[in-house]
C-alpha cells in the first residue's frame, strides 16, 4: 500500500510545490472574502413591493368598485390620496391588461398613500375588521405617528381592508446589505421564504462557480499529471519499482481527485461558515455538496486520464475532456431542451376525463385531445388559451376539466400561474366546452376571486372553491356580459356563483387544497396546515364540521370518500384519516420525497389514487387498507365508475378495472418520426451516456430538499398541480459511477498492455 | 562462485551453475508492431539467451538499436516479451516481487521537476516500499556515497546531467537491491566522476550486489566488468569473460626489423602478416599472426637466416574495442 500512498502524497506535494494549489486557494479565498460582507437586516414592513399584492388586476377592480359605490370606504381613501397613475388605472377600462410599468404604478401609488397622515378615517374603516396590532396603534392615536411608524400603521390598515389581496404581506421586510457598497436593498421575499431563497441562490452560485468554473480550472491543472507520468525516462523509473500499473493509475487518479477535494472542501466550508455567520442559515447539507463536486470532477478526470495515457499530451488530454463535456452537454441539451419541450412534453397528457363523447385528454400545453380510433392517434379538438411567450410548458394551471353530464359540457377554470403572468394579465376564467358535433369552448361568467378548485358532487352540482369560500355554480355557465359600443359592460355583480359559506376558516390562501366526496357533497379543504371538513347545511350552506391541524405545513393534495380522507403532502407522505374525525389512521410514503400532483377518489369511495410528479401512480384500496404502486410512468389519471383511467408519458392510456385489476382498454397511439427518434435514439444514448451535468439535481436536492422542478421556476406558487418534472437524482449518480469504472477499467487495461 | 559466462550450448555443463544465476533468459524474442493500418514489424530481440551469475558485474555491449535497452525492459517487465522466457532473481520476468530486489537506473531518466534531491529519495524510497523513517535513515550516507550530500535541498531540475546520474544511482540503491541494473550510468559524468562510479560499482560488488551494466563506454566495461555480452541485431554475438572476448585465436607478434626489405619479405613469405610499415630502406614494422610457438620460431629462424636484425619483438593484446568492432562488423557483413 505504501507505494500507492506515496504516489497520492506526491500529487499533493507537486501541487504545493508548483504553486498551483496556492494560487487556486488564494483565488477561492478572494471569492469568499468578496461574499463575506453580504448580510441582511429585518425591518418593519413600511413599504409595499410587487410581490406584496396578490392578483393586481382584481385588486384594482376592487378599488374601482369601491370608488363607484356610495359612502366612505378604504378604496375611496386610496384613490383620493394616490398619485395620478394609480387614479388613471382605477378609472380606466375594466379589461385593461397590466404591464410591468402599470404594476409599478399601483405599488408606487399605494406607497405614496402609506406616507399620508390623513389616510385613516373612522368612517371609511367602520365596516373593516381591524387586526389586533392595528387596534393597539389606533388606541395610541394615529395623529402622533410619524415616519416609518405612520407608514406601518397605514399598511396595517390596508391589509385589514383587503385581506385577500394584501393579507399575505408580512410584518417585516428583509433587506440585503453589503457594507460600503450599497444601501440596504429591500428583498421581495418574506422571512419564511428567506432561507429557501438563500439556499436556491447558493445552489445556483456553487453550481456555476464550483461546478463549472472551478472544475474547468481543475481539469486544466490536473490534465498534465498523466502525460508527465508517462514521459520517457519518468515512467521507466516508476514502473521498475514493485508497483502494479493499474494501481499506479488509480493512485494518480485519486491524487488528482484529492487535490480537487482539498480545494472544494476549503471553498465550501468557507461558504458554509459565511452563510451561517452572516445569514444565520447553517445549511449542513452544503457540506454534502463536497463529494458531489469531487464526483463531478472525477467523471471528467477519468476521461482526461485515459486521453493523457493514450496520447501523453496535456493539450490533447484537455481538448478530449472538453469535447467530452460538450458531448455530454449536447446529448442532454437535445433531450431536455429540444425533444422534450418541443416534441414530447407538448403532447404529454396531464388530465384525462371520460365524457359521453369519448375519452378526452388535456396536454401539457393546454390542448384538448380526443382519441380517434380510425387514425389511432390523439386528435386536437380544442385549443385552450395559453398565456406568455413560452408555448412549451403549460403556462396556466388548468383546473379541471370536470364533465357535467346533465349539460353535456366540460367545465374548467383557467388561471394564469403565479408571479408575473397572474399579476399582469387578468384573473381566472371559467370555461365551458360543449359538444355539438365537436367541442366548442366559451368563456363563462367571472368566477369568484381566488377560484382554485372546480368540483362536482354526486348530484352533478358544480362547485367552485375560492379564497372566499365555496360557491355553487348556477345556471348553464354561459352567461354573457352586455355589450355596448364594443365594450363589455358589467351587469352589476355576478349572480352565476352563489356563496355557500363557510364562515369559519376563510379566507383560504392559495395554493390551498380542496376535494369533494364524490358520493355526497361533503368537502375537505386544507389551508395553511389546517384541515376543514365541510358539511352542507340546507340553511347555512357549508359549515365546518371538523377541524384538524396537520403536523407539517406546506402544500398538499387532498381526497375525500365516505369513510376516509386522504392528505398527501409535498414531501411525499400520504395520510389516511378518518372521514369524520380527521384523525390519522395510517400513513404511507410510496414515492419517497416526490410530491404528489393529484389525488382522486372513486365514486363508490372504495379506491383512492395518488399520482406523483415522478410518474408513480399509487392505488389505495380503502376496504383492504392496502396501497400498491400500479405504474411508474403515469402523467394523468381519473376514475370512471369502477374503472381507473391513466395515461403515461408516451400518451398511452390504459383503462383498468378496479374490481379485477385487468386492463380493459388501451389507447396506444402510433409513434411519429420524432417520437420514434426520441424513444429509440435519444433516450437510449442519453441513458448510457454519463450525466455529469445532471448532478446539479442532486446538488439542489441536497441543499433545498426539493426533488422536483417546476416549469414556472421562481414564479411557482407552489401549487402541486403545476407541471413539475421529477429531478433525476439517483440515476445520474449510478450512471456516472458506472462510466467512471468503465473508463478507469479501459485505462488500466490499456496501460497493462503498454510497451514502454 | 563462478564467473564463467554461458552461451547456451557452448560452455561445458560443469561450468554452468544454474541455481546461482540472478538472470536467466532463454530464446527471448521481442517484436514491436507499429502503425495502425499498415503494421510494421521491428524485431528488437531475436532469440536472446544468457545467464548472469550472482555477484558479478556483467556488461552488455552493442551498437545502437542492438536491443540492449529492450532486453533490460523485458527483464523488468516494462516491455512484454513476444516469446521465450526467463527468470529474474528466481521469479518470472516482470514479476512484481522480483522487482522488489532490483535497483534500476534507466537511460535518459527524468525526475519529476518538483522534487529536490532529498524529496526524490523519499519518493522513490516510498515507491520501493520503504517507510519514510527508513529512507531518512539511509539517505545521508547514500547521498554522501554518490557525492551529492551538499545538494539534497536543491531542486533536481537544477542538477547537471552528471548529478542526475548520481542521484539516479542513489535512488536505485535505497532498498539494498540484490541486482542493480544500470543503463548508461556514466553518461554525462566527468572523468573524475566516472572513476568514482567505477569504484562504487566495485565496492557494491564486494558487498554482494550483482550489477548488470549497459554501457557504450567500452573502456569502462573492460575496467569493471567480469563478464560481458555483445548484442547485435537482437542476438547475442559473444558472451564470456572480458579475457575470453578479447582473446584472439592466433598470437599477434609485432616485429621491428632491420635489413633488406626484400629479404625480410622473402623470409616471411610463408607467414600471415598484416600490412607492412617501412621507415627508410632498412627498417620495417610488421605484425605476424602465428598459430603457435613453432610457427613463431620458424619466423625468427627464417629472418635470422637472411641476416635480418630483429630489433624488437612483442606479443600484441586485442582490446575490447577491437573485439567489439570485429564482432559487430562481421555481423554487419553477414
Amino acid at each position: 500500500m505504501r507505494p500507492y500512498l506515496t504516489v497520492i502524497y506526491d500529487s499533493f506535494h507537486e501541487a504545493f510545490v508548483s504553486r498551483v494549489l496556492y494560487i487556486l486557494l488564494l483565488a477561492l479565498t478572494l471569492v469568499l472574502l468578496a461574499i463575506a460582507p453580504l448580510g441582511y437586516e429585518i425591518k418593519r414592513m413600511v413599504q409595499l413591493h410587487r410581490m406584496s399584492i396578490r392578483d393586481v388586476p382584481s385588486f384594482v377592480n376592487e378599488l374601482r368598485q369601491q370608488e363607484k359605490s356610495e359612502g366612505e370606504n378604504p378604496g375611496k381613501r386610496i384613490v383620493a390620496l394616490a398619485g395620478g397613475p394609480l387614479k388613471e388605472l382605477v378609472n380606466a377600462n375594466e379589461d385593461t391588461r397590466f404591464n410591468g410599468n402599470q404594476m409599478g404604478d399601483v405599488v408606487d401609488g399605494l406607497n405614496d398613500v402609506l406616507a399620508k397622515k390623513e389616510f385613516y378615517s373612522e368612517e371609511a374603516w367602520k365596516d373593516v375588521k381591524l387586526g389586533e396590532e392595528t387596534k393597539v396603534l389606533l388606541k395610541k392615536g394615529p395623529e402622533e405617528l410619524t415616519g416609518d411608524d405612520l407608514s406601518y400603521f397605514n399598511r396595517l390598515l390596508m391589509r385589514d381592508a383587503y385581506p385577500v389581496f394584501l393579507g399575505n404581506v408580512p410584518a417585516e421586510q428583509l433587506y440585503l446589505t453589503y457594507p460600503l457598497l450599497w444601501e440596504p436593498l429591500p428583498l421581495p421575499i418574506t422571512q419564511d421564504m428567506f432561507e429557501m431563497t438563500v439556499k436556491y441562490m447558493l445552489t445556483g452560485f456553487i453550481d456555476l462557480f464550483v461546478g463549472m468554473i472551478a472544475i474547468f480550472v481543475a481539469i486544466l491543472v490536473t490534465a498534465p499529471i498523466m502525460p508527465r507520468t508517462f514521459e520517457p525516462g519518468a515512467i521507466d523509473l516508476l514502473l521498475s519499482k514493485p508497483i502494479s500499473r493499474s494501481l499506479l493509475i488509480l493512485a494518480k487518479y485519486l491524487g488528482g481527485c484529492a487535490f480537487v477535494l482539498l480545494s472544494v472542501t476549503y471553498f465550501l466550508v468557507g461558504l458554509w461558515l459565511i452563510v451561517g455567520w452572516r445569514f444565520d442559515i447553517w445549511s449542513n447539507s452544503l457540506l454534502l455538496c463536497i463529494p458531489v463536486f469531487v464526483f463531478q470532477f472525477a467523471i471528467y478526470y477519468c476521461v482526461s486520464v485515459l486521453a493523457g495515457v493514450m496520447w501523453r499530451n496535456s493539450i490533447v488530454s484537455i481538448v478530449v475532456t472538453v469535447l467530452f463535456f460538450y458531448a455530454c452537454f449536447g446529448i442532454g441539451f437535445l433531450k431536455t431542451s429540444v425533444f422534450e419541450p418541443f416534441i414530447i412534453n407538448p403532447t404529454r397528457l396531464v388530465r384525462v376525463v371520460d365524457t359521453d363523447e369519448g375519452l378526452v385528454g388535456v396536454t401539457q400545453v393546454g390542448q384538448f385531445v380526443q382519441w380517434n380510433e380510425s387514425l389511432n392517434a390523439w386528435e386536437v379538438v380544442l385549443q385552450s388559451e395559453r398565456r406568455g411567450p413560452e408555448n412549451f410548458a403549460m403556462q396556466s394551471i388548468l383546473i379541471g376539466p370536470i364533465y357535467n353530464a346533465p349539460t353535456q359540457s366540460m367545465m374548467y377554470l383557467q388561471q394564469p400561474t403565479g408571479g408575473g403572468p397572474r399579476r399582469r394579465g387578468g384573473s381566472t376564467s371559467f370555461m365551458t366546452a360543449k359538444w355539438s358535433g365537436n367541442w366548442v369552448a366559451e368563456e363563462g361568467p367571472d368566477p369568484p376571486t381566488g377560484a382554485s378548485w372546480i368540483l362536482q358532487d354526486a348530484k352533478d352540482n358544480v362547485f367552485v372553491v375560492s379564497s372566499a369560500g365555496v360557491f355553487l355554480h348556477e345556471g348553464d355557465g354561459t352567461q354573457k356580459k352586455a355589450k355596448f359600443l364594443g365594450f363589455d359592460i358589467p351587469l352589476g355583480g355576478n349572480n352565476a356563483f352563489k356563496r355557500l359559506g363557510p364562515s369559519q376558516g376563510v379566507p383560504y390562501f392559495p395554493p390551498f387544497a380542496a376535494a369533494i366526496d364524490p358520493s355526497s357533497d361533503r368537502l375537505l379543504i386544507e389551508n395553511q396546515g389546517t384541515l376543514y371538513l365541510l358539511e352542507r347545511d340546507p340553511k347555512k350552506g357549508y359549515v365546518v364540521a371538523t377541524e384538524a391541524k396537520r403536523e407539517g405545513e406546506g402544500e398538499t393534495a387532498v381526497g375525500l370518500t365516505g369513510k376516509i380522507a386522504v392528505v398527501a403532502d409535498a414531501k411525499g407522505n400520504i395520510e389516511i384519516r378518518d372521514a369524520q374525525t380527521l384523525e390519522v389512521q395510517k400513513s404511507f410514503r410510496p414515492a419517497g420525497d416526490t410530491p404528489p400532483s393529484s389525488v382522486e377518489t372513486s365514486r363508490d369511495g372504495k379506491f383512492v389514487a395518488v399520482l406523483f410528479h415522478d410518474g408513480a401512480l399509487w392505488l389505495y384500496d380503502a376496504e383492504a387498507g392496502k396501497g400498491s404502486r400500479i405504474d411508474s410512468d403515469a402523467s394523468a389519471m381519473a376514475f370512471d365508475d369502477d374503472k381507473l383511467i391513466f395515461a403515461d408519458n408516451k400518451t398511452r392510456v390504459q383503462v383498468r378495472s378496479l374490481s379485477s385489476g385487468e386492463t380493459l382498454e388501451t389507447y396506444w397511439p402510433q409513434s411519429d418520426w420524432w417520437r420514434f427518434t426520441y424513444d429509440w435514439v435519444i433516450e437510449p444514448v442519453y441513458y448510457v451516456f454519463p450525466k455529469p451535468g445532471e448532478l446539479n439535481n442532486l446538488l439542489k436536492y441536497l441543499v433545498t430538499d426539493e426533488s422536483t422542478s417546476s416549469f414556472q421556476g421562481p414564479q411557482s406558487t407552489g401549487d402541486l398541480r403545476e407541471v413539475r418534472m421529477a429531478d433525476n437524482i439517483v440515476m445520474p449518480v449510478v450512471h456516472n459511477m458506472i462510466f467512471i469504472c468503465v473508463m478507469l477499467g479501459i485505462t488500466c487495461f490499456y496501460v497493462s498492455r503498454l510497451d514502454l | 562462485m563462478s564467473f564463467v559466462p554461458h552461451l547456451t550450448g557452448r560452455l561445458p555443463t560443469q561450468l554452468h551453475p544454474m541455481s546461482d544465476s540472478i538472470i536467466e533468459v532463454h530464446d527471448l524474442h521481442k517484436t514491436y508492431r507499429e502503425g495502425l493500418f499498415v503494421r510494421k514489424q521491428v524485431n528488437a530481440l531475436r532469440g536472446v539467451s544468457l545467464e548472469v551469475p550472482r555477484g558479478c558485474i556483467f556488461g552488455l555491449l552493442g551498437p545502437n538499436g542492438a536491443g540492449k535497452t529492450t532486453l533490460i525492459k523485458v527483464l523488468l517487465g516494462l516491455v512484454k516479451r513476444s516469446s521465450g522466457g526467463g527468470k529474474l532473481l528466481g521469479r518470472p520476468l516482470g514479476d512484481r516481487v522480483g522487482r522488489m530486489k532490483v535497483g534500476y537506473l534507466p537511460e535518459h531518466h527524468r525526475f519529476p521537476r518538483h522534487l529536490t534531491g532529498d524529496a526524490a529519495m523519499v519518493y522513490y524510497g516510498g515507491l520501493s516500499g520503504l517507510s519514510r523513517r527508513e529512507v531518512l535513515h539511509k539517505r545521508p550516507a547514500l547521498l554522501e556515497r554518490v557525492g551529492l550530500s551538499k545538494w539534497g535541498q536543491t531542486p533536481v531540475h537544477k542538477y547537471s546531467k552528471g548529478m542526475q546520474q548520481r542521484l539516479g544511482i542513489a535512488q536505485a540503491l535505497l532498498h539494498n537491491p540484490e541486482l542493480l541494473i544500470l543503463d548508461e550510468p556514466t553518461d554525462g559524468v566527468d572523468p573524475v566522476g566516472r572513476a568514482e562510479v567505477r569504484r562504487l560499482l566495485k565496492d557494491l560488488q564486494q558487498e554482494g550486489t550483482t550489477i548488470f551494466l549497459n554501457s557504450h563506454q567500452l573502456q569502462e566495461i573492460e575496467l569493471v566488468c567480469d563478464q560481458a555480452a555483445i548484442l547485435a541485431n537482437g542476438r547475442v554475438q559473444k558472451l564470456g569473460t572480458i579475457e575470453e572476448i578479447t582473446k584472439h585465436p592466433n598470437a599477434r607478434i609485432e616485429f621491428v626489423l632491420q635489413g633488406s626489405l626484400d629479404d625480410m619479405q622473402y623470409a616471411l613469405t610463408f607467414a600471415e602478416t598484416e600490412p607492412w610499415q617501412t621507415d627508410g630502406d632498412h627498417l620495417a614494422r610488421v605484425i605476424v599472426s602465428a598459430e603457435d610457438q613453432s610457427e613463431l620460431n620458424r619466423c625468427v629462424d627464417a629472418l635470422r637466416d637472411k641476416s635480418i636484425n630483429i630489433l624488437e619483438m612483442r606479443r600484441l593484446r586485442t582490446t575490447l574495442e577491437d573485439a567489439f568492432l570485429n564482432i559487430v562488423s562481421a555481423d554487419t557483413v553477414e
